[in-house]
């Protein structure tokens, strides 16, 4: 194991803490001292003479009675270099090179063997053939540009379609080591170490299992009742499609923690909904909340890839929207707080298909004056971009009073729009505060604050901003998504670096980073600052449903958060429309308890009725 | 491998590894299921037991008991000497029967051989076959605790049978487990899994202090018990640690022990063995001590504690996907969010949905 072991007339010295002793455990730390004997096995930097002799670089996990080791040629070309004793007294290289040869077309056959000292090597060349784990990391580095389809589809289609085809003929993994699959510049896939399959059906007793971190299903390591089948897979393929697009690293809580992974837009902007969605269900740490079973994922990716290419491409066009929205104190929050915090602005112009919709949530607790107000600003501001857009703005010439809004053509100036607004929001506020306490020396963190979600509607275009925890949600097809990240303590902590659980038990968690009604003193005086908020945009395609809603919908509506996402999806299916819609999400919350306000605005995009300019 | 070296045998079971189940999760949190495990022999009754029995002087058997053919033995000390070390080399335990017919006659002698079998950790039961002097024997093994047995010549195989099987069959009592931890434990909780999952509460061991005793009670083979105790560990360099040393105690007497080890790999690639199995019970028992704190939020009138527990509980069975469950304790959820009130009968559904769940997990 490399350790040193000192041995002296009073004993051991231990090599991890250096306490001296006699005993089989170190006193000071508990670490083995009759373990530690020189390795068997070759190594590192060590040459084995093959034909170009290699250099090993790098130690895998390899089965028992083995090693295994990624070597370099003087060329710098790649080997997989596998080790067993001379002679291979335990038949690990056979068993190894009989499933390789079940493997068929994706098995690696070893190219070169020899004898050397007292092992037996075999080596196999590994150029052009590129690991998941490997792709990953040069996604960190030179990926940054890449288009998040085309990464799904170089590293995660040909794993779903293998996947689909195992448990096409009763076959799962279960434990999968991303690192032992490799895909060639083609897109073909295979593996280094051939995976260990299980048949459907067959129960997998609660023994002791190999799991690997941050792709291991939860039930690998004995949760949910331990029972593991295709569903595993299923969750392997949604972690992993949750790194790729995310671009993190698998996350070690993953499988450990019954709470589910970060969305992927807490780590990438602009990510294609619809492969989010695919990635946030099959990720789910409850098996039965997944897709069933490879075929059913493959099906359900592929036709993601598809909708993210014609969302990209789609024209300009009006579509026919159908909205609903509703506005309730919660039946509980009403009993202790008699005024409603949240707040929303509608406004839609058919014939042009421009509209505007924004919902504010004010915050409950602050010392300077009180949600409600800071909603009702960031409504304000809202009527008067939309009397803006109406009094012809952005109107082209000679067409300004042609007594219909106006969008300015760029995603750039539309964005600048919508930030404008919530900045004004802010500085109202400032004005309110700094108009009634001419001399403020409270914190500013105390000054009342909303949320803030809108969306700026042209056809089938939309411009999305957010900030704060409140959350608009795609929904079609049976998937949906939440499209931007909250801004609470949790999801900075985890942007941070911070791991999942520790970021959700931290104090405070709930806690809003961004907000309307942040401010700087000077002066005991009140100074807005620049507000930061999320924006993005997305174009509509006939069947979409997007929903906004303040978190006392969510919060709400189910036992936990996934739980309400379900029941939103399903309330919003069958509702017939968006009105019906949005006053089913408004029971669904205060049957849940309705411990919040509680609004949302549904809109509805149906059938295109003509192409836009 | 049976560990266990003194009197009726019962004993840490295992095959290569301790007897003791640990999962290593996020490097730090250690979970660590202990099981007490009685031999095959002492379940299955003394049909897979080895038994054997030393014939004193001219007595002659009629019959193989059970198995094993009798061994003649001139005095009660060879025989102690050849069976203890008959009995190391082998790995099952071992019930002795003694007939001692005619050594009642000398008492003197009587009471040298029942001590030597004391020391040697033999229970003792003696079975007369002659008319006997009843309370003669009864005040020579009032100190040992052993059983006067009666039969007659044709009442012997039975009384025999009867009396290997009793033996084999009883519950053990004052056993006690000792854990001692390592000095870079943080011991947390502990739990106990089986025969009655409970929580036994937080472990505070004080600086300098690292030892837990658990009472076992009796020990029934047939439902062994087992206990799940949770710790964590810093991060470590590579190598193989121990974690705590495991004692099985009958009174003052340490029957047997294991070291509770675990393997830190310096392979950094993600990869680890779990035990499901440890995961599984700690899963099942956690809402024990939720409930626990539940009862001290109560007494508190923390409202925040209280939501915050029954929020958890609800979310904890709908992952074991305990439908009955759920939905007892939503109401409940629901109606504590109105009225801020968890009475005597809420605390009762909780605690009856708990129950009915460590039921249907088993």
């Amino acid at each position: 194991m490399g350790l040193e072991l000192e041995r002296t007339p009073l004993g051991m010295a231990c090599p991890s803490c250096g306490v001296t002793s006699v005993d089989p455990f170190c006193p000071g730390c508990g670490l083995s001292l009759l373990d530690l004997h020189p390795d068997f096995w070759p190594a590192l930097r060590s040459r084995l003479e093959f034909k170009p002799a290699l250099e090993l670089t790098v130690r895998l996990a390899a089965p028992e009675h083995s090693a295994r080791y990624i070597a370099f040629d003087k060329n710098n070309r790649r080997y997989e270099v596998f080790v067993v004793e001379q002679g291979d007294p335990h038949g690990v290289l056979s068993h190894r090179s009989e499933l390789i040869e079940k493997l068929g077309d994706r098995g690696l056959p070893a190219q070169e063997s020899i004898v050397q000292g007292k092992w037996l090597c075999e080596a196999t060349c590994q150029e052009g053939l590129t690991s998941l784990s490997e792709g990953l990391t040069d996604l960190f580095i030179h990926g940054q540009s890449m288009n998040p389809v085309d990464v799904c589809e170089r590293w995660i289609w040909p794993l779903a379609r293998y996947i689909a085809e195992l448990h096409q003929q009763g076959n799962f993994v279960g434990a999968w080591n991303y690192s032992e699959i490799l895909i060639d510049e083609e897109g073909r896939l295979k593996f280094r170490l051939p995976p260990q399959l299980r048949q459907s059906g067959q129960p997998w007793p609660l023994e002791r299992r190999v799991t690997y971190s941050g792709l291991s299903a939860p039930e690998l390591y004995g949760r949910c009742g331990g029972d593991v089948d295709e569903r595993a897979d299923v969750f392997f393929l949604g972690a992993l499609l949750h790194c790729f697009l995310g671009r993190v690293v698998p996350a070690p809580e993953a499988g450990l923690s019954s709470d589910r992974l970060p969305p992927a837009v807490v780590f990438a902007d602009d990510l294609p909904p619809d492969l989010t969605a695919v990635c946030r269900r099959a990720a789910s740490p409850l098996p039965w909340r997944r897709y069933a079973n490879g075929v059913e994922f493959l099906a359900v990716f592929e036709h993601a890839l598809e909708l993210a290419r014609e969302r990209a491409t789609v024209q300009k066009m009006h579509l026919a929207l159908d909205i609903g929205h509703e506005l309730h104190i919660g039946l509980l929050k009403g009993q202790f707080a008699p005024v409603n915090q949240d707040d929303m602005f509608l406004a839609w112009h058919e014939p042009s298909a421009i509209g505007l919709f924004l919902i504010s949530d004010g915050v409950s607790i602050s010392h300077y004056g009180s949600g409600d107000q800071a909603s009702a600003c960031v409504r304000r501001q809202a009527s008067r971009l939309w009397m803006e857009l109406l009094n012809g703005r952005f109107a082209p010439e000679g067409q300004a009073d042609m007594q219909r809004p106006w969008l300015p053509e760029s995603d750039e100036e539309r964005r600048q729009l919508l930030i404008d607004m919530l900045n004004h929001a802010n500085e109202e506020i400032a004005e309110i505060v700094n108009t009634r306490i001419p001399v403020f020396s409270g914190p500013p963190e105390g000054v009342m604050a909303a949320t803030a979600i809108a969306a700026l509607v042209e056809g089938n275009r939309v411009t999305l901003v957010s900030i704060g925890d409140s959350r608009i949600y795609l929904m079609r097809e049976g998937q949906m998504v939440t499209l931007m990240a909250d801004h609470d303590l949790a999801t900075q902590l985890i942007r941070m670096g911070r791991s999942i659980t520790a970021s959700k038990s931290a104090p405070s968690t709930s806690a809003l980073v961004r907000c309307v009604g942040e401010f700087e003193k000077s002066d005991n005086h009140l100074v807005p600052v620049a507000l930061r908020p999320d924006l993005r945009e997305l174009n509509m395609l006939p069947g979409d449903v997007l929903v906004l809603c303040s978190d006392g919908i969510p919060d709400y509506a189910g036992i936990d958060e996934e739980d309400a996402e379900i029941r939103m999806r399903r309330a919003v299916e069958t509702a017939c429309g968006a009105p019906w819609a949005a006053f089913e999400l408004m029971v669904l919350a205060n049957r849940g308890g309705g411990g919040d306000n509680i609004s949302c605005i549904v809109l509805s995009f149906g059938e295109p009725l003509r192409e836009l300019a | 491998m049976n560990n266990s070296e003194k009197g009726i045998g019962i004993g840490f079971e295992y095959a290569v590894e301790p007897p003791v189940l640990s999962v290593n999760d996020l490097g730090c949190e250690q979970n660590i299921l202990l099981q007490l495990q009685a031999a095959d022999w002492l379940c299955n009754g003394p049909q897979t037991a080895e038994v054997y029995v030393a014939r004193i002087g001219e007595i002659e058997f009629p019959f193989e008991v059970p198995l094993m053919p009798s061994e003649p033995f001139v005095c009660i000390e060879d025989a102690v000497k050849a069976i203890s070390l008959f009995k190391s080399q082998l790995p099952v335990r071992v019930i002795l029967v003694f007939t001692l017919e005619t050594l009642m006659q000398e008492r003197q002698k009587s009471s040298e051989s029942l001590v030597l079998l004391q020391q040697a950790g033999f229970h003792v039961d003696v079975l007369c076959l002659g008319a006997g002097e009843t309370v003669s024997l009864v005040q020579l093994l009032v100190p040992f605790g052993g059983r006067v047995l009666r039969a007659t010549p044709e009442t012997l195989e039975k009384t025999l049978k009867d009396a290997i099987q009793a033996a084999a069959q009883q519950p053990y009592q004052n056993l006690s487990i000792e854990l001692e931890f390592s000095k870079l434990a943080r011991p947390r909780a502990v739990f106990t899994c089986s025969p009655e999952p409970c929580f036994l509460g937080e472990i505070h061991c004080e600086r300098g202090e690292r030892r837990v005793l658990l009472d076992v009670g009796p020990f029934d083979p047939m439902n062994p018990p087992s206990w799940l105790i949770t710790l964590r560990m810093p991060q470590r360099r590579e190598g193989r640690y121990r974690l705590l040393d495991v004692r099985l105690n009958s009174g003052e007497t340490v029957l047997c022990q294991a070291s509770v080890c675990d393997e830190v790999s310096a392979l950094m690639d993600g990869i680890s063995m779990v035990e499901p199995r440890v995961i599984a019970t700690l899963e099942r028992v956690l809402p024990l001590a939720w409930f626990d704190e539940l009862l001290v939020a109560r007494q508190r009138n923390d409202v925040r504690q209280m939501a915050m527990l029954q929020e958890r509980m609800l979310r904890h069975f709908a992952t074991l996907g305990l439908d009955e469950a759920v939905d007892q304790l939503r109401e409940r959820r629901l109606s504590f969010l109105h009225s801020g009130l968890l009475d005597d009968n809420a605390l009762a559904v909780i605690e009856k949905a708990l129950r009915s769940s460590l039921v249907a997990q088993e």
